[in-house]
Order: C-alpha cells, then sequence, then structure tokens
C-alpha cells in the first residue's frame, strides 16, 4: 500500500520464474514506488526556481548552438556544419550533467542531516539501501529533466546532416549514462558529509576535476586510438564514440571495446558508488563490508579482463607498452582497493553475527562480513587472480609478436612481480595498522604518509647521494629500489643489458615487499585475535553480570511462601549476594 | 477436570500477582564523548502506561541516553531494552515499536501536512491508508492537513512531529523536550495530547527542563546530574523519602549510609508501576528498603489581615508539619488528606481570620529538583 500514490498493496509474484519477478518489480515501481522519491518529487514540484533554470539554460544552448551554427554554415557544408553542432551541444550537455549532477545529489542526504530530519528517515526502518536508491531516482529525476529540456535542441546538428539519428540517440543514451554516474558521484560524496555546504563544494571540486580529465582522456584522447583502429572514426573530436557503432565494423574488437568496455566502465563505478553511499548510510557496527567486498571480488577480475582487451586488441608493436599500462592501472586499482579496505572493522559485531545466526548464513557469507583480516585474505586472493590475466595476456601475446621475446617476457615478469609484491606490503601493513589504531581516518593516514615516504623518499635520498645526476654509475641508483617507481628504470636497465644489479635491486625488493607484508599481516592477525577474545570475555562477563543481577531482583520480589511464621523451611534459604 | 482448572486458576493468580514486566529498562549504562563520561552507570526502568519525566540540567546526559533508548548511538557499556529487546542487538525491532521525538527536529517544508504523513506512513510500511486520517484527527491537525508545512507555527510543527511517531502506533514514545520553544497554549495542548495517548496505553518518556509541566503530567521521574541518575521512582515516593530522611536528620539520627555526606537520595532501580524493587546503590550494593513516611503536601492561604497571626494559630496543630510566611502569604506543610485544609481553614475563621485564596502548592517536582542536585554542569 502507497499512501502517497493512493494504491493497494501489491501481491507477490505469480512464480518464482524470472519473468514473473521482473513484472512484479516493475508493477511495483509504479505502484508502490519509494517512499523518499515520491516525497522529494512533490517537494520539487514546489520549487519555482527549477523550471525558470531550465528555461533559461534551454534558451541559452538554442542561442549558442544556434549562433556557431551561422557561423561554421558560412564556410562549411551542411553535413560539416550538423557534425560540428552535435559536438558542442553534447560537448555543453556533458558538462551540464557533470556538474549539475553531484550538485543537485550532493544536496540529497547532507541536506537531511543539517535540516535534522534525517534520524526521523532512518527511524521509520527504512534500509540503507532503500534510501540510496530513494534519492538516486530523486536526483537522477531532476537531472533528467535538464536533459529532457535540452533534446530537442540536441536535435537539431541532426538536421544539418552529417550525424545520424541512430548516432544522436546513442549519444543521448550515454548523456542519460554519464547523468547517473554523475548523480552517484554526488550521493557517494553526500552519504559521507554532514554539512551540505560541504558536500557541495566537494562534490563540486571533485566532478570538475573529473569531469575534465574523463573529457580529455576518454574524449579527446582516446579518439585518436579509436581513429587508429578504425579509420572511420574522425580523430580529435571528444564525442567519438556515438559515432564509432555506425562507424566501426562489427567483430570481436567491436564486441570487446565499444560494447564490454563501455559497459564495465559504467557498471563497476557505478556499483561502486551504490555501495559506497549505502555503506556510509549503515551504522558503524553493523555490516558495512559485505557490499563492498562483493563489488570487489566480482569488479578485480573483470577490471582483469578489461585490461587484458587493449593488449590483445592493439596492433603487436603496441602490445608491450599496452602490457605495462594495464599492469600499471592495475596497480592503481589494487592500491585504491587497499586503501577502500583499510577502513574495515576488525570483526563482526554481536548484532551481525546475531543476524548471521538468524538468516542462517553460511561460511562463504560470513567471510564477506566484516573483518580486518579476513577482508586482507580476500584482498591477496582476488588481488593476485586479476594481476594474473594482463600478466598471462602479456605473456602472451607480446613475446609471440616481438623478436626479443625473452626480455619482453622478463620485462612484464619484472613489473607484475613488484606490483604483486607491493601490493602484499600495503595489504598487510593496511591490517596491521588498523589492528593498532581506533580510528579508521588515522589509519588511512599514516599508510598514506608511509606510502608517500617510500615512492618519493629513496629518490629524494639518491638525489642527495648525487647518484641521480651521475652517468657513470647507474648501478648506485639501487638505493631506490625500495620506491615502485623504481621498477621502469629496472625495465630499463633489462632493456639495456649489463646492469644486473639494478634488475637484481627489483626482485629483491619484490620479495621483500611480500615477505613484510606477510609479518604484518600475521602480527594484525594475532592482534585482531586478541582484541576480539577480550571483547567477547567483557561482553560476557557483562552479560553475567546482568543475568546475576536479574537473579538477584527476581529472588528480592518474589513472595514469601504462605504458612506458619515460625514454620522452619524445608530448604536452607539462599545467601543474597551483594 | 476439577484439578486442571485449579491449576489454571493457580497460575492465572500467580501471573496476577506478578508485577509487569517494565517496558523500558536502562541497565548501567555508560558512555564517554572524548575523555569525559557523559552517563555514568545510569539505572532505571519505566512500567507499562507510565509517563516518565527525565529531569536534568544542560549536558546532564539526558538526549544521551535518549539517543541510546532511539537506537541513534551505542553505549559504551550496559544495557537498555525496550519491551525485553535489546537496543544494540535488534535495533530494527526495537524501531517497530518507539516512536522517538527529538528536540528541535526538523521538517519537509515544501509539503502539506498530510503529504508529510502519507510519506511516513509509506516509509513506515503503515497497512492501511486511513491511518493518516485517524493520526490527524487524534492530533487535531485535521484543519491544517492541506497546509504546508512550511507556513505552520512551531507549536503546530511539534504536534506534527507528534503526529509523524503515531503513524506505526508505537508502544513507547520518547519525547526529548517535546514542549521547548513553545508559547503556553501549545505547551497545555501538548500536554493534554500526552495524557490523550497515555489513555490510549502508551509508555511516554519525555525530557523537559519545565519541571511544573512534568509534574502535571508523569507518574514517575528520574533525575540526572553529571551523568548519574541521581534518583528515579514516582513522584510521591521520591518525596516521602526525602521527607524521611529530613525528619530523621532533624531528629539527629544519622542518615543510612547511602545518604551521609548529602541530602542525596539514592537511585530507585526499579520502578514498575509503583511497585518498588530492593534499594541498590549505583555500585550494585544492596541497600536496605528505606521505610516510608506519611508523604507532607504543602498549601498556600491567602489571608486578610495579618499573616503572621494566621501561621500561629496553624502552629502546632494536628497534622500540620510547618508554617511559614513568605511574601504576605502563608505555605503550610500537612500530612493527611484534602479534609485537612478544610480544617486549617474553619480554625482561621473561628478565629476571625478572613481567608480570601486557598492553593495547593504543586511544584514539588521543583522542590525534590532542587533538594537532589547540586546544580552541577559538566
Amino acid at each position: 500500500m502507497s499512501a502517497q500514490t493512493g494504491t493497494d498493496a501489491l501481491a507477490g509474484p505469480v512464480s518464482k520464474r524470472m519473468g514473473d519477478k521482473a513484472r512484479y518489480r516493475f508493477r511495483r515501481l509504479l505502484d508502490d514506488p519509494n517512499p523518499l522519491w515520491i516525497r522529494e518529487l512533490k517537494q520539487s514540484a514546489r520549487l519555482v526556481r527549477t523550471p525558470v533554470i531550465l528555461c533559461v539554460l534551454a534558451v541559452l544552448t538554442t542561442l549558442l548552438i544556434a549562433s556557431i551554427g551561422g557561423l561554421v554554415s558560412m564556410n562549411e557544408s551542411p553535413a560539416t556544419t550538423g557534425y560540428v553542432l552535435f559536438q558542442v551541444f553534447f560537448s555543453i550537455a556533458y558538462f551540464v550533467v557533470t556538474f549539475v549532477g553531484p550538485g543537485v545529489a550532493a544536496n540529497a542526504i547532507a541536506a537531511e542531516r543539517e535540516g535534522r530530519t534525517w534520524e526521523a528517515v532512518i527511524l521509520t526502518g527504512l534500509r540503507p539501501a532503500v534510501i540510496a536508491r530513494g534519492k538516486f531516482m530523486a536526483a537522477y529525476t531532476s537531472i533528467g529533466m535538464y536533459v529532457v529540456m535540452l533534446a530537442p535542441v540536441g536535435a537539431l546538428p541532426f538536421l544539418f546532416g552529417g550525424v545520424t539519428a541512430t548516432e544522436t540517440i546513442v549519444a543521448f543514451a550515454f548523456l542519460f549514462l554519464i547523468a547517473g554516474l554523475a548523480v552517484a558521484f554526488g550521493l557517494a560524496i553526500s552519504s559521507k558529509m554532514n554539512s551540505l555546504r560541504a558536500a557541495l563544494v566537494v562534490s563540486l571540486l571533485c566532478a570538475v576535476i573529473v569531469s575534465l580529465n574523463v573529457y580529455g582522456f576518454f574524449g579527446v584522447g582516446l579518439s585518436i586510438a579509436a581513429h587508429s583502429l578504425w579509420p572511420g572514426v574522425p580523430d580529435g573530436p571528444p564525442v567519438w564514440l556515438p559515432t564509432a557503432y555506425s562507424r566501426a565494423p562489427f567483430d570481436l574488437t567491436y564486441l570487446g571495446l565499444l560494447v564490454g568496455l563501455p559497459l564495465s566502465l559504467a557498471v563497476l563505478p557505478s556499483w561502486f558508488l551504490y555501495e559506497v553511499t549505502v555503506a556510509n548510510l549503515t551504522s558503524i557496527t553493523d555490516d558495512r563490508s559485505t557490499g563492498l567486498k562483493r563489488w570487489y571480488a566480482i569488479c578485480a577480475p573483470i577490471f582483469g579482463i578489461a585490461t587484458t582487451i587493449p593488449i590483445i586488441s592493439v596492433s603487436p608493436g603496441d602490445r608491450m607498452g599496452a602490457c605495462i599500462a594495464a599492469l600499471s592501472a592495475h596497480f592503481f586499482f589494487l592500491m585504491m582497493g587497499v586503501y577502500l579496505f583499510a577502513g574495515d572493522s576488525l570483526g563482526p559485531s554481536r548484532r551481525v553475527v546475531l543476524h548471521w545466526d538468524r538468516a542462517s548464513a553460511g561460511r562463504f557469507k560470513r567471510f564477506l562480513g566484516p573483518s580486518i583480516v579476513k577482508t586482507s585474505a580476500l584482498e591477496l586472493c582476488v588481488g593476485f587472480v586479476a594481476l594474473a590475466l594482463p600478466t598471462l595476456a602479456g605473456l602472451i601475446a607480446v613475446p609471440a609478436s616481438s623478436t626479443r621475446s625473452a626480455l619482453h617476457a622478463a620485462e612484464i615478469l619484472i613489473v607484475a612481480g613488484y606490483v604483486a609484491g607491493f601490493f602484499t606490503f600495503s595489504v598487510g601493513f593496511a591490517a596491521f595498522l588498523r589492528s593498532r589504531m581506533s580510528t579508521t581516518l588515522v589509519a588511512r593516514m599514516l599508510l598514506l604518509a608511509v606510502h608517500f615516504l617510500v615512492a618519493i623518499g629513496p629518490w629524494v635520498v639518491a638525489a642527495i647521494a648525487g647518484v641521480v645526476s651521475s652517468a657513470s654509475d647507474r648501478s648506485a641508483l639501487v638505493v631506490a629500489a625500495p620506491s615502485p617507481f623504481y621498477v621502469f628504470l629496472a625495465i630499463d636497465a633489462l632493456g639495456r643489458g649489463g646492469d644486473d644489479i639494478l634488475v637484481g635491486g627489483s626482485v629483491f625488493m619484490s620479495v621483500a615487499w611480500a615477505l613484510l607484508g606477510l609479518i604484518f599481516l600475521g602480527s594484525a592477525r594475532k592482534r585482531t585475535a586478541r582484541i576480539i577474545a577480550q571483547h567477547d570475555a567483557a561482553l560476557a562477563e557483562s552479560d553475567r553480570l546482568l543475568a546475576a543481577e536479574d537473579a538477584a531482583m527476581a529472588q528480592a520480589s518474589d513472595p514469601a511462601p504462605e504458612g506458619p511464621a515460625d514454620a522452619p523451611s524445608a530448604e536452607p534459604e539462599p545467601v543474597q549476594a551483594s | 477436570m476439577s484439578e486442571e482448572s485449579g491449576a489454571v486458576r493457580v497460575e492465572a493468580r500467580e501471573e496476577a500477582a506478578l508485577p509487569a514486566a517494565p517496558t523500558i529498562r536502562v541497565r548501567h549504562l555508560w558512555h564517554r564523548y572524548g575523555n569525559r563520561d557523559v552517563l555514568r552507570d545510569v539505572t532505571f526502568d519505566v512500567g507499562p502506561g507510565e509517563i516518565f519525566g527525565f529531569i536534568g540540567p544542560n549536558g546532564a546526559g539526558k538526549t544521551t541516553t535518549i539517543r541510546v533508548m532511539a537506537t541513534l548511538l551505542e553505549p559504551m557499556a550496559g544495557r537498555v531494552e525496550i519491551d525485553g529487546i535489546d537496543v544494540t542487538m535488534d535495533p530494527e525491532e526495537v524501531r517497530r515499536i518507539i516512536g522517538y521525538m527529538p528536540d528541535h527536529a526538523g521538517v519537509y517544508d515544501r509539503i502539506t501536512v498530510r503529504e508529510y504523513l502519507e510519506f511516513f506512513a509509506d516509509s513506515f510500511r503503515v497497512p492501511s491508508i486511513s491511518v493518516v486520517d485517524a493520526v490527524l484527527e487524534l492530533t487535531d491537525l485535521g484543519k491544517l492537513q492541506d497546509r504546508l508545512v512550511a507556513e505552520m507555527s512551531k507549536g503546530m510543527k511539534q504536534r506534527l512531529q507528534l503526529a509523524r511517531i503515531l503513524l506505526h502506533d508505537p508502544k513507547v514514545l520518547i519525547l526529548d523536550e517535546p514542549a521547548s520553544d513553545l508559547d503556553p497554549r501549545a505547551r497545555i495542548e501538548i500536554r493534554d495530547l500526552l495524557l490523550e495517548l497515555r489513555g490510549l496505553g502508551k509508555t511516554i518518556l519525555l525530557s523537559s527542563h519545565i519541571l511544573t509541566e512534568l509534574s502535571d503530567v508523569c507518574t514517575s521521574i528520574g533525575i540526572l546530574e553529571r551523568g548519574r541518575l541521581v534518583v528515579a521512582g514516582p513522584i510521591h515516593e521520591i518525596s516521602s523519602r526525602l521527607e524521611a530522611i529530613r525528619a530523621a536528620e532533624a531528629q539527629g539520627h544519622v542518615p543510612p549510609p547511602a545518604y551521609s555526606g548529602s541530602a542525596r537520595v539514592v537511585p530507585a532501580p526499579a520502578v514498575q508501576g509503583g511497585v518498588q524493587g530492593p534499594q541498590q546503590h549505583p555500585q550494585g550494593a544492596w541497600q536496605p528498603p528505606v521505610p516510608a513516611a506519611p508523604a507532607v503536601r504543602r498549601v498556600k492561604l491567602r489571608v486578610l489581615g495579618n499573616p503572621n497571626a494566621a501561621a500561629y494559630h496553624l502552629r502546632g496543630g494536628p497534622g500540620i508539619v510547618e508554617v511559614s510566611v513568605m511574601g504576605g502569604i502563608v505555605h503550610v506543610g500537612y500530612v493527611g488528606t484534602d479534609t485537612k485544609i478544610a480544617e486549617m481553614v474553619q480554625h482561621l475563621v473561628h478565629r476571625n481570620i478572613g481567608i480570601v485564596g486557598v492553593e495547593p502548592e504543586r511544584n514539588e517536582l521543583e522542590r525534590i529538583f532542587l533538594e537532589v542536585t547540586r546544580g552541577d554542569v559538566q
């Protein structure tokens, strides 16, 4: 039953079949929608400034497009004019949704917290996931209205020619997809913030930085790579992806690069942002880990597969570079995981254990629950599997296309080895810090400080010692081996030959980092087990005392047995516990 | 057959004899912000159907206790049970049976009163739309149902908050300063509404600074100071105990160990519909029960002529405990029923002292508060 929409309660799905379940969910969306979504729509409908802003934006965009169209059409053909307008319009629309989307979403949860309505919402019993979905849909509807208002202007370039209707529709589909990502991004930030202003400032700052970088790298940058792969796709214009669908030949590469990669690039970050939002909305003693760990366990191998696609797809000469780039990207992904999980709990709370027991949760579900040691184990297992994918792809694809196959294989192994070693150290050290710090922020800050020192410190030492500028004694650069950047020096030395000490330093540090990581992890495991045992003992003692107090109270409030006052009792009276 | 029915009767009698289990149980609650203990071993019970007033100066720990009860904060130690459910272990279940109204809570401004309640009805998964109408009627908001929340007065917004927490028909209402910042009329309306809700069987815990209002509605109270519960129990029982202590001290008797050194009253651990459990020291040591002294009631008499003469005639009379004159008004403490007031009036009239007003002193709670607290803030 929905009081807001006035519809009756829906009966459950007719059967357990997927189709019936999907039908039921769709009907529920229509007849029993998310209460937060409906309430926010009602509030938005009463906001006078929204239609004014929308109208102003639509008029300004129309004027801009018309002006640019007029200027370009004086010298260019209608087809070129249409293509230029297509690029201009979707670039403007991209920045509108990537700036406004996070701004609108940042308002969602932080405003409730600041307005002191948040507690009322969470006390209704709505689950954090339902709240996150309601807030997302409300913000997405708002940003969707911006896109819809701009749609007629976006159709103008199609009238000039130069772009097809399919390309325009695909571009709008991508616009909606990016809008969804932008909203999810803003919501994830908002879920952590208590102040509306802080949420707005942080969201907008991050949005500007991320959207400009994405525009530059995925737009202009990748258009050149796309042109080299599919000459029909022009190089340079940032909005190349919608045109690639109709201009690239349909084959395995098409499926991998134009379907698989964009899908994973949209779905995986969206899922991540959703899980972050839900985790931030969940109480710290509840299970905040399972969702994020599930995401990581699935995402890491997918990320591994996604990074292997370019290694196989690019021309044989570029495969080595693609492989090193893939391993570097993996390194950043794994490090992001380390920082993400550095805030995990030492172990599950009693409440979480109670819920598991009630749900008869299996070992796997419990493994995915809160526990820094289990999380570290998962990180290492999944991380190594994911890392193995581009490494194997590189080992297979690169030597097959190269005359220096053994050398390239050694280079790939050196990089992969260093990534694996440093990753193991980071996971172990993060677990070690978490087991010793009371707050996650301190653990993360210390980890960041150590990473910074390790990455930069050895090079500073090398610079002070004067070995960086010394061309005669390159082997002295081995002092920089603890820095992850050193691996590039090692593969360079391997290519040149004769600098075995530099290569040996890299191998040594890979092993050393891995061993250090394992030692830290072992220490964290011991300390965590001791803390959990002490905590359990304290809780058991507290329970025992409360139970004893209950028993004493019950005994004291028991009515005296009836009978003659001087009659001896059948049993000796129990002594009153003090 | 007769044995069986006899057994059933015995069981029924035993059940009837047992005191009802407390609806709210707060036991040895501790909480700390940074290095500061804001709650120290707070223990009290609230019986079913009671209105429990939670009193204390600013920073005493009232809101922290209330937030723990409302599942919004987890205590460092101790246990809180609402209707037998541990708030830390099963907050979802507790949220179904409590209605919590924080102090200075916000509302959504750009929706109407009805839309506001419909949103919360949906969020609470209330099974029937008619519940919104029922709550609108109960809280007397029916006439304002189409008005925007932004256009409502503070008092009406408080009433709307109360309506919100009634939507899912909770057993327990937890209200943090429900009458703060309200004008006198709105306060009276809220007070009447609380009494009406008590009539519906709700157990209510409310914190307030306005002691006279609490004394009008509360069946029992708890006074918190510097994170410690200094006293808890029904108002008349606390008053009696204080009188007993005062009387004992006046006669040169050493008060019980728990009271020595100050005029403080130890916390009463159990307040279960007036059934008092054994006295317990905060640290858990068992204390013998304090013998109940007859409650001293107070009345203010306005007289024509010399009030000191009236005081002179009343002093030493049967059942008269103390007489004083303050601001031209005769304050009389007595033991007994209302008949005693009639006797006093008759006695003075016979001595040609005109009585123009008789007013019972109702701020018993204020006296208790001043007596058991030191005015310390943290």
